[in-house]
C-alpha cells in the first residue's frame, strides 16, 4: 500500500511539474461561419497551417492578421493555427527551428530572418517564381532580402519602412517652410531657423538612438555607408574628413538651438512632436505611430528624404526595413504556407495591413493616400539601401550612443574632442 | 517511523531528476560551450568546433565588455556601499524601540513586492523625468535649476540610485533578523556600564553581525551580478556604454540585437562561466576576509 501510495505521489509531482509549462494562447476562435466561403458555399476542409507571430494579440496588426486567416481559410478551407509570440519571438524561434517544431511559417524582423535563422529555412526562390510574386509587390525589398543571404531569398518581407526626415506638416506651414526646399545642408539650416523664429525647436531627438541615427545618417551621406561600415569596424575617425564634416554638422544644429534640449528620454523625446514643441525627426517612419499612439496627436505630418550632402549616395537612399515571414525548410506545408503569406502581403489585406500600421504596403497595384502614399512614393523612388544606423552598427562590439548622445548634449565643444573619444573605444 | 529506501527513492526521485536536468546538466553544458565555436543555445553538438581560449580572450579584448564589467564592478562597490548603509541604518533605527516599527519595516520593503520593471519605470518617469519629473520639480521650487538626470552624465548613477531603493528592504529586513538575534542583556550589561548609543553599535552590534554582513554580501553579489532588467528599462532601444552590464552584453551576443545579426553562443556562454567564476571568487575572499563568528550567544 505504501509503496502504491509514493508510487502515486511520485506521479502527481511528475504531472505537476509537466502542467508548469504554459503554452501561448492559441488564436481566438473564428466568428466567420466555419467551412463556408464568404458566398456562403460550403468550403472543403483542406487542413491546417500553423503560424508563429511576432505581434501580441492585442496588437492592430494582429487583428488584421487574424481577420485575414478567417477569409483565407473561407477562401481555401485552410485554418492558419496563429500563436502570437510577441517580440521575443527571437529568443525563441532558433530553437524551435533546431527542433523542428511543427511551424509552418513565422514572422520576425526580415533581416533576422534572413541572416540569423536562415540554415533552417526554405529558399523561396522558386515559390516565388512559380506564383509570379515578384511581379506583384515592391521589388527593392525582395533584393535586399537577397543580398542579406548571398543571392537565396529567405524570408518575405512585409509592412515596409522607410527613413527619413520625418516632420510636422503644422510646424512647416505655421514657419513657411517649403519641404522641398530642404534638398541640401544649407536649405536644412534655413528651414531650421525658419521653424525657431516661428517658436518651433526644429529638431526632436530622443535618449533612445535618434542621436546616433541622425549623425550616422550624415556621415553616410557625405562618405557612403560602405565607408562608415569601415569606420565602424577599425575606428580612425580623427582621421576622416566625413566624420569631422558630419559633426561640425551637428556642432551648428546644436549651438544654434536647432535641436532639443535637454535631449529627452524614450520616448518622451519624440513625443514633443505630437506635443506641437518640435517640428521634425530623423527616424524610421514607424516614430508617426508611436507618437500618435502615445500623444493622440492629431497633426498633419510629412515625410521627406534626408537632402544629398555631397557624399556619393544621394537622396534616393534611405534605411529601409521590414518585417519578414520565414518557412521552416522541414515545413511539409510550404505551398499553403507561402499562399497564406501571398494572401496577406498582397491585395485587400496588404492595404489593412498598411492602413493600420501607416507602414507603405507591399502590393505595388494597392493606392494608397496621405501620409502612407508619401512614404508609397518614397519607397519607389529608391535605388540603394541602407542598413540600420547606416552602416555604423557594423561592429556590434563598439557602440558609440553615449559619445555621438554626448556631442548633442555639449559635452565636446570641438569635432576633433568628440572624434578622439570615439577612436578611443578601440 | 520504519524507513523504506523504496520510499525515499520515490520522494527524492523528482527532485534529483529535475535537480540533475534543470541545474546540473545546464552547468556543465555551459561549461563546455564556452570552449566551442557554437552558434546558438541548442545547437547540435555535431556543429560545435573547438575553440580553445578564444571565447574568454576575445572576450576581454571587447571594448564593451570590458566597460560592462567596469559598470558592474561600479554597481557593486558604490550601489553595496549606498544598498547597506541605508539597510543597516533603517534595521537599527527599527530595533531601537521607534513606535511604528511593523508600519515602517512593511513600508521599506515594500519596493520588494512591486515588479522591477514597474519600479524603473516610476523612476524615469516620474522622479527623473526633465520635464515634469519629480526631482527637477523640487529643485525648481527651491530656485536651484533643473537637471536632465537621463543625460549621458547623469544616466547610471540615476540607475544605480533606483536600483538601490529598490533593495534596501530586503537587506534591512535580514540585518533586522541579525540585530534582534543578539540578547537583550549583552545590551543591558553595556547600558548599565554607561555606555553611549554609538559605543553599543560600534563594539557590540557591528561585531555580532559579521555573519550576517557575510550574507548579504553573499546575496548583493548575486544580486549584482544578474543586473538586467534596470539597464534594459533605463536603455530600453540601445546598448549603451553608461548602463551595459555583463548580462545584457550577453544577451546581445546569444540573441542578437537592433540591426546585429550575428550570434556567438559560445562567447555568451563564456560570459556566463566569467560571471560565476567571479562570484566564487568573491565569496572564497568573503569568507577569508570575514571570519566565522567566534562568539557565541
Amino acid at each position: 500500500m505504501k509503496k502504491f501510495l509514493a508510487l502515486m505521489l511520485a506521479l502527481v509531482m511528475v504531472f505537476a511539474l509537466a502542467a508548469c509549462g504554459e503554452e501561448p494562447a492559441p488564436s481566438d476562435e473564428s466568428d466567420a461561419p466555419s467551412g463556408e466561403s464568404p458566398a456562403g458555399e460550403p468550403v472543403a476542409d483542406n487542413g491546417s497551417i500553423t503560424y508563429w507571430s511576432m505581434w501580441n494579440s492585442n496588437e492592430a496588426q494582429a487583428q488584421v492578421i487574424q481577420e485575414a486567416a478567417e477569409a483565407f481559410k473561407a477562401e481555401t478551407g485552410i485554418t492558419v493555427n496563429i500563436e502570437w509570440r510577441g517580440r521575443d519571438i527571437n529568443t525563441q524561434i532558433t530553437a524551435a527551428l533546431e527542433s523542428e517544431t511543427e511551424i509552418d511559417l513565422f514572422d520576425d524582423d526580415f533581416q533576422r530572418v534572413a541572416e540569423q535563422y536562415n540554415d533552417h529555412l526554405l529558399d523561396l526562390t522558386s515559390l516565388v517564381e512559380t506564383n509570379g510574386y515578384a511581379e506583384k509587390v515592391q521589388p527593392l525589398f525582395l533584393e535586399i532580402a537577397k543580398d542579406y543571404s548571398e543571392g537565396a531569398l529567405y524570408t518575405i518581407p512585409y509592412q515596409l519602412y522607410t527613413s527619413g526626415i520625418v516632420y510636422s506638416a503644422d510646424a512647416f506651414e505655421a514657419a513657411g517652410v517649403d519641404p522641398a526646399s530642404i534638398d541640401s545642408w544649407d536649405g536644412l539650416i534655413a528651414a531650421c531657423a525658419a521653424l525657431k523664429e516661428a517658436g518651433y525647436v526644429p529638431f526632436a531627438l530622443d535618449g533612445g538612438g535618434s542621436p546616433r541615427y541622425m549623425y550616422s545618417y550624415f556621415l553616410a551621406r557625405l562618405i557612403g555607408q560602405d565607408a562608415v561600415k569601415e569606420l565602424s569596424m577599425n575606428g580612425g575617425w580623427a582621421e576622416s574628413e566625413g566624420a569631422k564634416q558630419a559633426a561640425e554638422y551637428i556642432i551648428e544644429l546644436r549651438d544654434n538651438g536647432y535641436v532639443l534640449d535637454p535631449i529627452g528620454t524614450y520616448p518622451e523625446g519624440e513625443y514633443t512632436l505630437g506635443y506641437d514643441e518640435t517640428a521634425m525627426i530623423i527616424l524610421p517612419d514607424y516614430v508617426i505611430s508611436e507618437v500618435i499612439n502615445g500623444t493622440g496627436t492629431e497633426i498633419e505630418w510629412g515625410f521627406i528624404p534626408v537632402p544629398d550632402l555631397g557624399g556619393p549616395e544621394d537622396e534616393t537612399y534611405a534605411n529601409v526595413g521590414a518585417q519578414g515571414f520565414g518557412i521552416p525548410a522541414y515545413s511539409e506545408k510550404s505551398e499553403e504556407a507561402f499562399q497564406f503569406i501571398e494572401f496577406l502581403t498582397t491585395g485587400e489585406w496588404d492595404a489593412k495591413l498598411a492602413e493600420v500600421s501607416l507602414h507603405s504596403p507591399c502590393d505595388v497595384s494597392n493606392e494608397t493616400t496621405g501620409l502612407v502614399a508619401m512614404i508609397q512614393e518614397s519607397i519607389s523612388e529608391l535605388t540603394g539601401y541602407y542598413d540600420y544606423q547606416c552602416g555604423s552598427n557594423e561592429n556590434p562590439d563598439i557602440r558609440l550612443n553615449t559619445e555621438v548622445q554626448g556631442l548633442f548634449e555639449g559635452q565636446y565643444a570641438t569635432a576633433d574632442e568628440f572624434l578622439a573619444a570615439c577612436d578611443s573605444r578601440y | 517511523m520504519k524507513k523504506s529506501k523504496s520510499m525515499i527513492v520515490c520522494f527524492m526521485a523528482a527532485a534529483v531528476v529535475t535537480l540533475l536536468f534543470m541545474y546540473v546538466y545546464p552547468i556543465i553544458r555551459t561549461v563546455i560551450m564556452s570552449f566551442f565555436n557554437v552558434e546558438s543555445v541548442t545547437a547540435s553538438t555535431s556543429t560545435w568546433s573547438w575553440a580553445g581560449l578564444d571565447n574568454y580572450t576575445k572576450l576581454f579584448a571587447t571594448s564593451i565588455f570590458r566597460t560592462s564589467m567596469w559598470n558592474l564592478l561600479k554597481i557593486w562597490l558604490l550601489g553595496g556601499l549606498l544598498t547597506m548603509a541605508f539597510a543597516l541604518l533603517f534595521a537599527v533605527i527599527l530595533t531601537s524601540g521607534v513606535r511604528f516599527k511593523n508600519f515602517f519595516r512593511a513600508a521599506i520593503y515594500l519596493p520588494n513586492v512591486i515588479s522591477a520593471v514597474a519600479m524603473a519605470a516610476m523612476w524615469r518617469y516620474y522622479v527623473f523625468n526633465a520635464r515634469f519629473g519629480f526631482l527637477n520639480s523640487f529643485l525648481e521650487f527651491f530656485g536651484f535649476d533643473a537637471v536632465n538626470w537621463l543625460d549621458t552624465t547623469h544616466i547610471f548613477g540615476a540607475m544605480l540610485v533606483a536600483y538601490c531603493f529598490g533593495s534596501v528592504g530586503y537587506f534591512m529586513l535580514i540585518f533586522l533578523s541579525g540585530i534582534e538575534r543578539i540578547p537583550s542583556d549583552i545590551y543591558e550589561a553595556a547600558m548599565i556600564d554607561g555606555v553611549g548609543a554609538f559605543q553599543k553599535f560600534r563594539y557590540i552590534t557591528l561585531p555580532l553581525l559579521r555573519g550576517v554582513f557575510k550574507t548579504n554580501l553573499t546575496f548583493w553579489t548575486t544580486s549584482t551580478l544578474t543586473f538586467f532588467v534596470w539597464t534594459r528599462m533605463f536603455s530600453p532601444t540601445e546598448t549603451e556604454n553608461t548602463t551595459v552590464v555583463p548580462v545584457v552584453y550577453l544577451y546581445n551576443v546569444v540573441f542578437g540585437s537592433k540591426g546585429v545579426t550575428d550570434v556567438d553562443a559560445g562567447r555568451g556562454a563564456a560570459i556566463g562561466v566569467t560571471l560565476a567564476i567571479i562570484m566564487v571568487i568573491v565569496y572564497v575572499v568573503m569568507n577569508k576576509a570575514i571570519k566565522e563568528d567566534d562568539l557565541e550567544f
